[in-house]
């Protein structure tokens, strides 16, 4: 018996977008239903994991078909098939690409976060162009104070909220996957960068060790939801952390944003 | 005879520096106003910042060059302090090794590494002027300095608008994360790539700077535009080349950097190493420049 359902879109390489569905199941499980190859399926998984395992192949299948034409299209209107639901609260997810209420709720917190920055920076020295690092160094600390003093309780999940979660992983991996890219790659570029992501102390509201920080991909970037000047994103092993640059500050950790994470 | 072709010279110089002011550059003039006659010596130097033996002697080295061939500024393509970036190893790793030139009043400009932390970019003798990409021209010539670690839209919309809106008769761009490498830790970055390179070429620029691979690397035009790997000015992976096709010339045994001339349609560069030899030289021919 479903209780609460998520639906997941995605889209493929012909910009076609397909929807698949996941229920809870008792005790504790999901099941994946929609079309494949114009056939329905369904699959029991035993955690939200194994879910995003099964988009991720979903995905990456719709990409390699290449299905004649129709036969995908048929999984939006296959999977609007009636779900048994409960009477719980339903939940939902986004749909990549395209606004989904997670992503306004995001973009929110983010701006007012910057807007908090910003009105704690004004009662700060200002972090100014200046001859004396120590002047820089200094600023940036308390401006870091200042913000963990605001937000004493900050943890992970306050801004990459679990429907946001399942937002950012799929997009990362579209965005990388489009490209020809895998998570292995970046996982790649760290390495050749000489970090030991394991080792990186991340914690929410610690200072961000940018001795493991290495560029992102564009074509993640480009696909992630944009934010205000003061933060940036970057990814850490696996970690996808939301960094406030002007006080070395981490603001939120998202872990096993890359698809291929086992969890 | 001479003396008044000088003068001449001088005078043009003058008159174009008053049209053209090196700074913001008027927008929406049609075509690139090739009427500086001046010309512009620079240094190039990358992943230098770490405080070690090597950077000492790439910057001794810069000195004795700056001897005979003066330059007017030094380019920095990333990776300014490894490590430790407290206030006391700006002075260890960049202060020092390169006071000198500092106190000759040659101005640095940084561009943002991987291992460059982003507050970096409010020293002011990185001259970056707070900003995390920027660019400044000096005479002919007009440097866009990218940061290669955070490429979002943002960015890449004011790279397509300010690459637009440059009329100087070289437009170089300076970045980290080389697009084209041979380098054997990191090779080509290739997700930089698909989104830098259409501006590049669409914009016309003329020669790419960059670093990453702690190698010294020239390589032969890309879809019109050789790109230089300038990253072993202080730390170095003795070896870490395997030469290509695209490979027009590579020096990774020891520490270099690099000294351009540009003198109205071409570059003269010459790479040399921490011991003072000349590793690579040649000349770039400005593609874009017609006769006037």
């Amino acid at each position: 018996m479903t209780s609460t359902y998520v639906d997941l879109r995605f889209t493929d390489a012909r910009g076609r977008q397909h929807l698949v569905r996941a229920g809870t199941t008792d005790p504790g499980g999901w099941v994946v239903e929609g079309s494949l190859d114009g056939q329905p399926f369904a699959k029991h998984c035993d955690s939200w994991q194994s879910v995003e395992r099964t988009m991720f192949w979903l995905r990456r299948h719709a990409h390699d078909q290449e299905p004649p034409r129709g036969v995908w299209g048929v999984i939006a209107a296959a999977v609007a098939l009636v779900m048994v639901l409960g009477s719980a609260a339903v939940a939902r997810a986004q749909v990549p690409g395209v606004q989904a209420p997670a992503v306004g709720t995001f973009t929110d917190a983010t701006r007012e976060y910057s807007l908090l920055h910003r009105r704690l920076e004004r009662t700060l020295p200002r972090l100014e162009v200046t001859s004396n690092p120590d002047t820089i160094q200094r600023a940036v600390e308390q401006l870091g104070a200042a913000l963990r003093a605001a937000r004493p309780d900050a943890k992970p999940g306050d801004f990459f909220t679990e429907a946001m979660a399942v937002e950012l992983r799929v997009r990362i991996d579209d965005a990388l996957f489009a490209k020809g890219f895998s998570p292995a790659d970046l996982r790649a570029s760290e390495v050749a960068d000489g970090i030991d992501a394991a080792m990186a102390p991340l914690k929410v509201n610690g200072r961000f060790p940018w001795l493991y920080a290495s560029a992102m991909f564009p074509c993640v970037l480009q696909a992630l939801p944009p934010l205000p000047p003061e933060l940036q994103y970057r990814i850490v092993g696996n970690t996808l952390v939301l960094i406030d640059v002007h006080a070395d500050l981490i603001v939120d950790l998202l872990p096993y944003a890359l698809a291929d994470t086992e969890r | 005879m001479l003396t008044l072709l000088r003068v001449l010279g001088v005078a043009a110089a003058a008159a174009a520096a008053a049209v053209w002011p090196a700074a913001n550059q008027p927008a929406g003039v049609a075509g690139r106003a090739f009427v500086f006659p001046q010309s512009l010596t620079f240094a190039v130097i990358g992943d230098n910042g770490t405080g070690k033996a090597p950077q000492y002697d790439v910057a001794r080295q810069m000195l004795k060059s700056h001897a005979d061939r003066p330059f007017e500024l030094v380019v920095m393509v990333g990776d300014n302090l490894y490590g430790s970036q407290q206030p006391r190893d700006f002075v260890d790793k960049f202060e020092i090794p390169y006071g000198p030139l500092l106190r000759m009043g040659i101005p640095f400009y940084a561009t943002l590494g991987n291992h460059d932390e982003p507050d970096n970019r409010n020293y002011p003798k990185f001259n970056m002027n707070g900003q995390r990409y920027y660019s400044f021209a000096r005479g002919p010539v007009r440097f866009f300095v990218f940061d290669t670690n955070f490429m979002d839209p943002e960015q890449v919309k004011w790279i397509d608008a300010a690459l637009d809106s440059a009329r100087e008769e070289w437009k170089i761009a300076v970045f980290h994360h080389p697009i084209y490498s041979d380098g054997d830790r990191h090779g080509p970055n290739v997700a930089l790539r698909v989104v830098l390179e259409p501006m590049l070429v669409s914009h016309d620029v003329d020669v790419v700077f960059a670093g990453h691979e702690h190698i010294y690397e020239r390589i032969r035009e890309q879809k019109g535009i050789p790109h230089f790997i300038v990253g072993s000015s202080g730390q170095l992976r003795k070896g870490g080349v395997t030469p290509s096709s695209d490979t027009a010339a590579s020096f990774a045994d020891d520490n270099a950097f690099l000294i351009a001339t540009i003198d109205r349609g071409n570059l003269t560069f010459q790479a040399i190493s921490r011991t003072g030899a000349v590793v690579d030289s040649g000349v770039i021919r400005n593609r874009h420049m017609t006769e006037n």
